[in-house]
């Protein structure tokens, strides 16, 4: 074997050690694997104005048990927290056809839809039959923006003792003021160009605003793309 | 994960021991070959091709030209025709062409958002084309791309049917071939360009919203059918292309502000006509040799149009999320949405399938009534492959 090649082969091999090395690490360090069991969910963005005091209330997902399985659904984890949220995890099991949270704030939810009929989630079991399961989440906060950047759930099926993870990419972006029309021009500068830079500086936020391009006919978007898209 | 990356794949257990072997064994083996593939220079793709008689019997000793198709009208214009190489069907009437790109096609490549179209053709002993197809293959690193391109037509094997050769399954001499094709050299060129409006989406608004948008680019990501006939005969659908080109703009309509909209989306993107020549007298002689193909060649980014209005189907409770006073609600979407013969160029009627990475947006901010809705089809709007609006 030529020089170079046998330089090559094991530079190959080592990187392939540190690899193997680093690799294991890095899955016994992360525990459960994602799944998609209640999948395939899409990353999706909500942005709810309110007053301070108003909580909001962010429908996350319908829980779907497969045919056979029976789901225990240990935990709800909502990450990327942004502001001061005081978040609870709610959960009932639809009845039928029924109207469903998607983003509203208390005060505007009038008779749409029965809270009485939620209650705060804890660990959770349910099957086809004794399904769906409507996951919605509390959010109260005081800070100009607050919300979250999506929702983890740790479930196992059937017993088993290895849980299953779901990353659920919902980010929630709930924008308070001292009115509603302050709350309401808060959000709205969410999606302009440039929106939310001076707001969004976390880790978790280096997302810009999914709909960053300005209204009007055809928007250069490269900035956009780079970060939104890739 | 990034945070608009959607979640994808199966089900997992945790990894534990067994995962740390596994992955430590997975890791050594992907060293080696990196180690093995640097010092071989392995191929960029690998197409598996299947040559069957209408009854499926293999055919042996076929052979196939396989070739990397440019991705713009530019290239053509720039390298001129598109040529391959050649193979030959082993007993059991396959051959497992490796795909090398050249520096060229590798840039022709890149620019179509790694995405290499490769046609395939399966010559008979005369020299003539008996049966052609099309197939894409997926060079770069995206996990979801990847994915997309597992789904797609021809993904696996591109089994070509010698539909003449149903009663005389015999391969045919080796000598013969090398006679009819040995001088010879096949290659592909433009014989026209179209530009064509296809539907990539939809936008629906009822009433009280101030922004609905509906954006694509500024990577195209749309799969088009690619047909393919040989002379006189009827177009048939041969395989898909990917356009995965980029252009300096995104794209997208506007129904905020309006009532009762519902209308279909189309971008306009360019088709090229194809034919397959034959040279075996070198300098510019060549005859067209009967097969001919139409396909996407690129997104030209000029523009999205309202093609025609659409129906909303009713709404159920099951599928409906509910929206207050000036919420907004965006998705990027990564599920498939066909929409079906959209395109019609050089005679030919092309689907397209659009949305299969992050490359086509939804948006809507609502107005100042209490109570709105979005639905899906068959799901939730976050999960549905279509999203639908309601204000009661």
């Amino acid at each position: 074997m030529p020089r170079g090649m046998r330089r090559r082969s094991i530079a190959g091999a080592g990187l392939a050690l540190a690899s193997a090395i680093l690799l294991g690490a890095f899955l016994l360090a992360r525990g459960p694997a994602d799944s998609d069991y209640f999948g395939p969910n899409e990353p999706t963005w909500v942005r709810v104005p309110t007053t301070i005091g108003d909580p909001v209330y962010v429908g996350i997902l319908v829980l779907r048990a497969q045919p056979g399985d029976a789901i225990e659904l240990e935990s709800v984890h909502v990450e990327g927290r942004i502001g001061d949220p005081s978040i609870e995890p709610i959960v009932r099991i639809l009845p039928g056809p029924s109207r469903i949270l998607g983003a509203i704030a208390a005060s505007d939810l009038g008779d749409t839809i029965d809270l009485s009929t939620y209650t705060t989630f804890s660990t959770l079991r349910f099957s086809e039959a004794g399904g769906p399961v409507e996951l919605a989440v509390r959010v109260v906060g005081s800070a100009p923006l607050h919300g979250f950047d999506g929702v983890r759930l740790r479930f196992t099926i059937n017993g088993d003792s290895a849980p299953i993870e779901d990353w659920i990419p919902l980010r929630a972006s709930i924008c308070t003021g001292r009115t509603f029309a302050e709350a309401v021009d808060r959000c709205g500068a969410l999606v302009k160009p440039g929106g939310g830079r001076g707001i969004v500086r976390r880790p978790h936020d280096a997302v810009q605003p999914l709909m960053g391009a300005a209204a009007g006919s055809m928007t250069p978007a490269r900035t956009l793309s780079k970060h939104v898209l890739q | 994960m990034t945070w608009f990356e959607a979640s994808r794949g199966e089900v997992r257990r945790s990894a534990g021991w067994k995962g740390l072997v596994i992955a430590s064994c997975a890791a050594l083996v992907a060293g080696l070959s990196i180690s093995n593939a640097a010092a071989a220079g392995g191929p960029d793709a690998v197409v598996r091709v299947r040559v069957t008689d209408s009854a499926g019997t293999p055919l042996a000793g076929i052979e196939v030209l396989t070739t990397v198709l440019w991705t713009s009208k530019a290239d053509y214009e720039r390298h001129g025709k598109a040529r391959g190489h050649r193979f030959r069907t082993d007993p059991s009437g396959e051959v497992i062409v490796p795909i090398k790109l050249d520096r060229q096609q590798r840039a022709a490549v890149s620019r179509n958002g790694d995405w290499a179209n490769v046609s395939v053709v399966a010559f008979d002993a005369s020299g003539q084309p008996v049966a052609q197809a099309t197939t894409s293959r997926y060079i770069g690193s995206r996990a979801a791309e990847r994915e997309q391109a597992r789904q797609m037509i021809h993904s696996r094997v591109v089994h070509l049917v010698d539909g003449g050769r149903a009663r005389t399954s015999q391969a045919p001499g080796v000598a013969a071939i090398e006679a009819a094709l040995g001088p010879c050299t096949y290659y592909w060129d433009a014989d026209g360009y179209v530009n064509r409006y296809a539907q990539v989406g939809e936008l629906h608004v009822d009433f009280d919203v101030t922004t609905a948008r509906f954006t694509y680019g500024e990577t195209a990501d749309t799969t088009f059918d690619v047909a393919g006939k040989a002379g006189t005969a009827d177009w048939s659908i041969i395989g898909s292309v990917h356009v995965g080109n980029t252009q300096s703009t995104e794209v997208f309509a506007k129904g905020g502000g309006q009532t009762t909209f519902h209308w279909a989306l189309r971008t306009q993107f360019r088709f090229v006509n194809m034919k397959l020549f034959k040279d075996c007298l070198g300098g510019p002689y060549r005859a067209w040799v009967g097969s001919q193909e139409v396909h996407a060649l690129e997104w030209t980014g000029g523009g999205m149009t309202l093609s025609n209005t659409i129906t909303q189907p009713a709404r159920l409770a099951a599928n409906t999320a509910t929206y207050g006073r000036y919420t907004g609600w965006s998705r990027s979407s990564a599920l498939f949405v066909k929409w079906g013969a959209t395109v019609g160029a050089f005679g030919a009627r092309l689907g397209a399938q659009s949305g299969a990475s992050s490359n086509v947006r939804i948006e809507y901010v609502f107005g100042g009534r209490l109570t709105h809705y979005l639905y899906g089809d068959t799901a939730l709007p976050t999960t549905s492959k279509r999203v639908f609006q309601d204000t009661p």
